[in-house]
């Protein structure tokens, strides 16, 4: 199973979790969150790497980052080995949900299911979708 | 192959812990499962695609089940739906 491990500014890698948690009714197993902040980022880039070891249990750990360039995702950058500790940015809760879904696949084939998953969460609710929803 | 209509009855729809249940238990079985609403037919194990059908209360879905334990998935997705997923309304 790969490991994930949420890679963001303030609580909300942790929250992204209790989300998740919520939806699937149990906390997911080999899940992590790191809080990076600009203050802190050497700390956190042990606290990282620290992580990451408990994570990889074999099958590799996939990063999940808020915005590129931002200093959670440089902070990222720097814990990456590809193939083995792979990154994305742009999380997402549909994201995590796909990534958590498609876990036990290669981590090669879980980057692009997890990309995709993020990208297709985000709709513009027009009148049509909203219809559906409320079935009015 | 079995297919069968079921309308959605508990009062949140196919919302996401409910459709979170329904790939859960539609991924135990070695089946093809899907799950089609308005033309849009998904995977039963994706959840994304599941909650991509924005299906509603009062809500009609056609249930589809291809393979060789198609009997028991069959049985098993109706009854998630009778039992409204265990929300109790």
């Amino acid at each position: 199973m790969i490991g994930i491990l949420i890679v963001a500014h303030g609580t909300l890698g942790e929250s992204l979790i209790q989300c998740a948690t919520h939806v699937l009714g149990e906390r997911p197993s080999l899940l992590a969150a790191l809080d990076v902040t600009a203050q802190t980022q050497s700390t956190m880039l042990e606290k990282g790497r620290s992580l990451l070891e408990e994570l990889n249990q074999g099958d590799g750990v996939l990063l999940l980052s808020d915005v590129y360039g931002a200093t959670p995702c440089n902070t990222m950058c720097r814990l990456l080995t590809p193939g083995i500790v792979e990154g994305i940015a742009g999380v997402n809760l549909p994201m995590l949900m796909r990534t958590i879904t498609y876990r036990a696949e290669p981590l090669s084939s879980l980057i692009g299911k997890a990309v995709t998953g993020g990208q297709e969460g985000v709709l513009y609710i027009n009148s049509e979708l909203c219809d559906a929803t409320t079935g009015s | 192959m079995l297919q069968q209509e079921v309308e959605i009855t508990n009062k949140l729809g196919l919302h996401a812990r409910a459709s979170a249940k329904l790939t859960q238990a539609a991924g135990q079985f070695q089946s093809a499962i899907w799950i089609t609403r308005n033309q849009r037919r998904v995977n039963a194990k994706s959840i994304m695609g599941v909650m991509m059908l924005a299906a509603a209360k009062g809500s009609i879905i056609r249930l589809e089940a291809d393979g060789s334990d198609e009997n028991a998935a069959m049985e098993t997705m109706l009854a998630l739906f009778d039992n409204k997923f265990g929300e109790g309304e």
